[in-house]
């Protein structure tokens, strides 16, 4: 195994997949995560949306994400755009759900307090609705990043002839040609890549958050 | 920071607009209570938290509302700062209905309410948004700041500050919207007593320096008396006014003068009769509770002399 990771990664192959593979998941998580942020203060706060989208939502999110690929493939060939939106659905769910959640349990002291101030409408929102449930918005984008990494590797795995070779192809490359290192390799780079993920940028940044908005012991 | 330089032109000049001490001005209503009926529904059943209640506030004037728990205070405070629409009757600022919360009506809750992801100064200057120039806009913020000795820090988070720091910066970004009338509803009820005499002593400085309309609730008599041109004693179920006490003492006053004593000794008694009432109803309710649950247990009596009128005398 070393030696198929010192080799992939000499030869760059690796490399390259690792980043085809991180691109793909950087693009569908940033539209994941706009997307999902916009879909859950309209749930969280407009009665008629929550009542519409909200059973929805949480319903959608028990579908395995990769049930979206043969509806992705139908709408999009064997393309980029098909893993894109299978990403994209994995995450936005979760972050939808998080956010919404968020806002409806923003401490009701905050509004009151921006609407004596005269903020309203867009103001109300991008300044205290958005920042008072941001620790939701992180803790939401922490899970969306989870789902839409699995994501990601189900739908490289599925789709090995599709586009430039993600991580996920190079584990069915390996397979295919009963390479046991070269799987091995690559799943040790996907668990790296997931713990440096969590560890290293969410669970910091949903610390310095929490501790921020005092929801933290001092 | 002292008296003297806490100058008109440092608080916008509002006193100019606000015009001088209800005595010299002509007397118009500033804040005006028109009937104001107002009921919550609770698991208990139906609680009529105000009934048909009336009260006229003049320009300028600092009005504390004082009452046992449960008297509607808060619930009065909140019609005027137009957060809470009363089932009936109406509210007037300068003779206009008030149908929402506005800047024009500043409100300092019990809780600072703070931005916990702004700094202090940055807390400060959400009120100031109208102003476009950002140095001017931190400028004046940082003037507001050091109103309440809070200057050295402005680039602290709420989570950092005490609570009567935070309530400091709570004043400043209340005057920092330059309101017509300031609304305190209950503003040092979750500090210690000293931070809490420390803060009247800094409230009534300031409105001596600029004579905003202020009505103030409290459920402590003395710190009415110490703040108040009038007191307002309510009582409750339901929330009704009982009786209005002018207090013409000189000031500053002090907290704990003779004098603030003795009107506050005054209206506890006056209010003797309401706290016995809700006392009463208390414990009817706890032995109500007690025959139906079979238990006996001597810890759920509770005790006509534990209202919370007592506080602080």
């Amino acid at each position: 195994m070393w030696g198929a990771l010192v080799a992939g990664f000499r030869d760059s192959s690796l490399i390259i997949a690792i980043k085809v593979s991180l691109i793909r998941l950087l693009i569908a998580f940033a539209i994941a995560l706009a997307a999902g942020t916009l879909l859950g203060l309209l749930i969280g706060t407009v009665p008629v949306a929550r009542r519409a989208l909200g059973p929805l939502a949480l319903g959608l999110q028990t579908l395995p994400s990769i049930c979206w690929l043969p509806l992705a493939i139908i709408w999009f060939g064997l393309s980029e755009r098909a893993i894109l939106f299978v990403t994209l659905m994995g995450a936005l769910l979760a972050i939808t759900i998080s956010v919404s959640d968020g806002i409806q349990n923003i401490p009701p002291l905050y509004l009151r307090a921006g609407r004596m101030m005269g903020a309203k409408g867009f103001r109300l929102y991008w300044e205290v609705m958005l920042p008072a449930a941001f620790p939701s918005i992180i803790s939401g984008a922490k899970q969306g990043w989870a789902f839409a990494w699995r994501s990601l590797m189900a739908g490289e795995l599925l789709s090995v002839s599709t586009g430039a070779l993600g991580l996920g192809q190079t584990l069915m490359r390996g397979r295919d040609l009963n390479d046991m290192s070269m799987v091995l390799a690559v799943m040790a780079i996907l668990i790296a890549i997931g713990v440096i993920a969590d560890r290293v940028v969410f669970d910091r940044l949903e610390t310095t958050v929490r501790r921020r908005w005092g929801l933290a012991g001092a | 920071m002292s008296l003297a330089e806490l100058t008109p032109q440092k608080l916008n000049s509002a006193p100019a607009r606000n015009g001088h001490a209800p005595q010299s001005a002509p007397i118009t209503a500033k804040l005006r209570l028109d009937g104001i009926t107002m009921t919550f529904s609770s698991r208990q059943g139906r609680v009529e938290a105000l009934r048909d209640v009336s009260l006229t506030i003049h320009p300028g004037e600092f009005v504390c509302l004082v009452g046992p728990s449960g008297c509607g205070k808060s619930t009065l405070l909140n019609v005027l700062a137009g957060l809470i629409r009363p089932d009936s009757g109406v509210a007037y600022k300068d003779d206009k209905p008030i149908t929402s919360a506005g800047p024009d009506r500043a409100v300092i809750f019990q809780e600072a309410a703070l931005f916990p992801w702004l700094s202090t100064v940055q807390n400060v200057e959400f009120a100031l948004k109208h102003v476009r120039d950002k140095r001017e806009r931190r400028q004046r913020a940082m003037d507001y700041l050091q109103m309440v000795h809070l200057g050295r820090f402005a680039g602290s988070y709420p989570h950092e500050l005490s609570g009567g720091m935070r309530q400091r910066v709570a004043i400043a970004r209340a005057l920092a919207l330059d309101p017509d009338v300031l609304l305190m509803d209950e503003p040092f009820a979750a500090l210690d007593a000293q931070t809490r005499d420390l803060l009247i002593d800094e409230v009534q400085r300031i409105w001596l320096a600029t004579r905003k309309t202020v009505v103030f609730v409290t459920h402590n008599v003395l710190e009415a008396v110490t703040l108040a041109d009038r007191v307002v004693c309510m009582g409750a179920r339901p929330g009704c006014i009982k009786e209005e006490i002018p207090v013409t003492l000189a000031r500053p006053r002090e907290v704990e003068s003779p004098d603030t004593a003795r009107i506050a000794r005054t209206i506890l008694d006056n209010l003797q009769d309401e706290i016995a009432k809700i006392a009463q109803e208390e414990s009817d309710y706890a032995e109500a509770d007690r025959a139906r649950n079979g238990d006996t247990h001597a810890g759920r009596i509770l005790h006509p002399t534990s209202g919370t009128m007592g506080d602080g005398i």
